[in-house]
C-alpha cells in the first residue's frame, strides 16, 4: 500500500471514530439533563429550597404567599429552652430522616430523594430566611408552587404539627447554623441590608399559644 | 493496520464509558412521590410524582426480588441513627411519602427498593 493511500484510510478511521465519539458524549450529556437527580446550577446540586441570588450575591427566595404573610415566628420562640427542646423531640422523629440528625441534608431517606434537602448549617442561607417563609416552608412542604414543579416530597406538616409545634422545629432548626440568638435584624447584621425587608421584626415577649393570622392550623 | 483497529478500538471504549454509563444512570433515577394506590394481588403501587412541573402517576411493579423499606431509630447502645427495616408491599398506605429506585423493563417501572421516605 502506498503511503498516500494508507494516510487516507487512517483518515476515514479516525473520522468515523470521532463522530462515533461526539455523539456517545452528547448523548450522555442529553442523559444527563433529563436525569432529575442530576440537576445542576452553578456546579451544585440543586435542593429542596427555591431561591436565586441577586447581584449582591444575597438569596432571594420564592416570595411568601399572602396567606402567610403575617404568619411571623414570635421572637421569644426562638431562644426559647423549652421550645428548642420540644422543636428537638420532634425534629427527631419527623424530620431527621431526610434532613439529617444535624441538619446538613443527609438524612438516609433525604439521600434518595431527587431533589435533596437543603443543607441547613448554611448560614448565610438561613439568616436570610425570614420567619414567615420558614414557617410557609414546614407547613406546606413541597405541596405547594414552586416547590411541586421542581418535585419536591416534603410532607405538609400543617396537618400534623401544630402551630406552636411548627415554631418549635423552626427555633430548632434556626440552632443548626450556630445562631442562638431571636432570628432578627439586631441579630443577624446581613439582615439590615438590602432585599431582606420582609424578614421578622416581631414584637418581643413570651412564647404566645396563638396562631399567627393567615397561618395553617393543625386539623 | 494493527494499529489502526487498535486506535478504532480505544475510541469506541471511551465512547460507551462516556456516553453510554450515563445513559444508564438516567434510567436509574429515583421516583419519589405520595402512594396514590397498593394492589397487593397485581403486585403494583401507584405512585403521583412530580417532575419538571408535571404531575404524573406511575405504576411500580414489584417483583420478588423488589425490596420495601422503612427508616427505623437504632436501638442498639450508643448508636444514633437509622436503621433500614424490611418491609412488604401490603404495609405500604396510600398518603405516604416514597422513593423507589427503578429500571425500565419494556415500558414498565420495576422496584429494586422502595424506600418509605415518610408515613402519613
Amino acid at each position: 500500500m502506498s503511503g498516500g493511500g494508507r494516510w487516507r484510510r487512517n483518515g476515514w478511521v479516525f473520522s468515523i471514530a470521532s463522530t462515533i465519539l461526539a455523539l456517545a458524549l452528547a448523548a450522555g450529556s442529553w442523559a444527563r439533563a433529563q436525569s432529575p437527580d442530576h440537576k445542576h446550577e452553578g456546579g451544585g446540586q440543586k435542593d429542596d429550597h427555591a431561591h436565586d441570588e441577586d447581584a449582591a450575591g444575597a438569596h432571594v427566595h420564592a416570595p411568601v404567599p399572602p396567606e402567610y404573610k403575617g404568619a411571623h415566628v414570635p421572637s421569644a420562640a426562638w431562644s426559647h429552652p423549652r421550645m428548642i427542646a420540644r422543636g428537638k423531640e420532634i425534629y427527631a422523629v419527623r424530620c431527621a430522616v431526610c434532613h439529617g440528625e444535624t441538619g446538613d441534608g443527609k438524612g438516609p431517606a433525604g439521600l434518595v430523594l431527587p431533589l435533596k434537602p437543603p443543607d441547613l448549617r448554611d448560614g448565610k442561607m438561613m439568616s436570610e430566611m425570614a420567619g414567615n417563609y420558614w414557617f410557609w416552608r414546614i407547613s406546606e412542604g413541597g405541596a405547594v408552587e414552586p416547590f411541586k414543579s421542581m418535585g419536591s416530597a416534603m410532607p405538609a406538616w400543617k396537618t400534623e404539627l401544630s402551630v406552636e409545634d411548627r415554631w418549635a422545629v423552626i427555633a430548632y432548626q434556626h440552632t443548626f447554623s450556630g445562631h442562638d440568638g431571636p432570628h432578627v435584624v439586631s441579630e443577624h447584621a446581613e439582615l439590615g441590608m438590602a432585599g431582606h425587608a420582609n424578614h421578622d421584626a416581631p414584637p418581643t415577649g413570651s412564647v404566645p399559644a396563638s396562631a399567627p393570622p393567615g397561618a395553617g392550623h393543625k386539623h | 493496520m494493527r494499529v489502526e483497529a487498535r486506535s478504532l478500538v480505544a475510541v469506541l471504549g471511551i465512547a460507551l464509558v462516556l456516553g453510554l454509563v450515563p445513559g444508564v444512570r438516567a434510567d436509574e433515577a429515583p421516583i419519589a412521590g405520595v402512594v396514590k394506590s397498593v394492589d397487593t394481588a397485581a403486585g403494583t403501587l401507584l405512585v403521583e410524582s412530580t417532575s419538571k412541573g408535571k404531575v404524573r402517576q406511575v405504576v411500580i411493579h414489584m417483583r420478588p426480588e423488589s425490596k420495601v423499606v422503612r427508616f427505623t431509630r437504632s436501638t442498639d447502645a450508643g448508636k444514633s441513627g437509622f436503621n433500614e427495616q424490611p418491609s412488604t408491599l401490603g404495609e405500604l398506605k396510600a398518603g405516604w411519602t416514597v422513593s423507589v429506585k427503578a429500571k425500565h423493563e419494556g415500558d414498565k417501572e420495576v422496584a429494586e427498593v422502595v424506600r418509605v421516605v415518610h408515613e402519613k
